[in-house]
């Protein structure tokens, strides 16, 4: 049915984050993500796909990024203008995950152009984060069950 | 981690992967591919950056009812905005077009979820969120604005929606339109 005004999504109340971390975030993954890219090497996006599951497993704010971010760099930072709903960096951390997991296992199946694939596709979403604030992730959220599929994992 | 840029992929790759010719080394070509990647992904977010907010004529845009969208229409215009769980711009969006239909009167905002109202995103072909139309009293789609839209954009679009040509011709709009 439908909805009204604030009730679409996040309750009013609900603890934000500081939107800055998950950019924070993409900016590192960017800069594994290139990395990966300029050696080809299965082990780098082996562990940007760690990370990404760290992130979609346990939350944006107790992965190993968003932990880097509240320690080091919050601190150095004049408190966030407004807070941010975790739920859709989270899920951008899941789309992140499949794109660099799907990438591995073709890789290891035998198609090693698979790494430089995955690498590349999830290099453009993490630099359009950090770059622009732009989430390709959540904007997969509508596309997908449009499709006819029906992603439950951000919503949580 | 140990950086293996030389000789790694000529070998592993041999006519299965990516080919490189002779006189580029695997290396520079790895190079060549990353800026052309950043370049592209900056190209496509500057393009994305510059529609944000921006709204489009609707010429012969469908009809929505009250019914369908679960509350009634307002007597100049209506704001219905598409919104998903996993959208931060959404929130902002909410908040200028709760302010701005709070303060004007004839003015309503109804806000969806993109993902339970999938007949209506399926009809209306929205792709992203968030997505605003922009309805005239009859509830006819005269304005559509995809990506976060500022309080001054969305004030605009108002009187642009009442005066374009798939406008009202209905004279009982109650309230005469304010200019900004």
């Amino acid at each position: 049915m439908s909805t009204a005004s604030a009730s679409a999504s996040v309750p009013a109340g609900a603890a934000g984050i500081d939107p800055r971390g998950p950019r924070f975030g993409a900016a590192l993954t960017t800069v594994v993500l290139a990395i990966a890219l300029l050696t080809g090497s299965v082990w780098v996006l082996a562990g940007q796909a760690l990370l990404f599951a760290a992130g979609s497993l346990l939350g944006v704010r107790r992965s190993p990024y968003g932990y880097l971010f509240t320690r080091l760099v919050r601190p150095r930072l004049r408190p966030p203008a407004e807070l941010e709903d975790p739920a859709p960096p989270r899920f951008a951390q899941t789309v992140g995950l499949i794109v660099t997991g799907a990438g591995l296992i073709v890789a290891v199946a035998g198609v090693h152009s698979a790494v430089e694939v995955s690498a590349a596709l999830a290099l453009v979403a993490a630099f359009l984060n950090a770059a622009f604030g732009l989430c390709l992730g959540c904007e997969l959220y509508l596309l997908l069950p449009r499709l006819g599929a029906s992603p439950k994992t951000g919503r949580a | 981690m140990k950086l293996n840029f030389v000789n790694h992929y000529g070998q592993e790759y041999d006519g299965d992967g990516l080919r490189w010719a002779d006189d580029v080394s695997d290396f520079e070509f790895r190079v060549v591919l990353l800026v052309a990647v950043l370049l592209l992904a900056t190209l496509a977010g500057e393009l994305r950056r510059r529609q944000a907010g921006r709204s489009r004529a609707v010429i012969d845009g469908d009809l929505l009812t009250a019914d369908e969208l679960g509350l009634p229409l307002g007597r100049r215009a209506t704001f219905v905005q598409f919104s998903s769980p996993a959208c931060s711009p959404c929130r902002a969006v909410r908040r200028v077009l709760g302010d701005l239909t709070g303060s004007q009167a004839g003015l309503a905002h109804i806000e969806l979820d993109a993902v339970e109202h999938l007949d209506l995103t399926r009809r209306l072909g929205i792709l992203r969120t968030p997505t605003v139309l922009l309805l005239d009293p009859d509830g006819r789609v005269v304005r559509r604005i995809s990506g976060p839209l500022t309080a001054e954009q969305a004030r605009a679009a108002v009187p642009e929606a009442l005066t374009s040509p798939d406008g009202p011709d209905t004279p009982d709009v109650s309230p005469p339109i304010r200019s900004r």
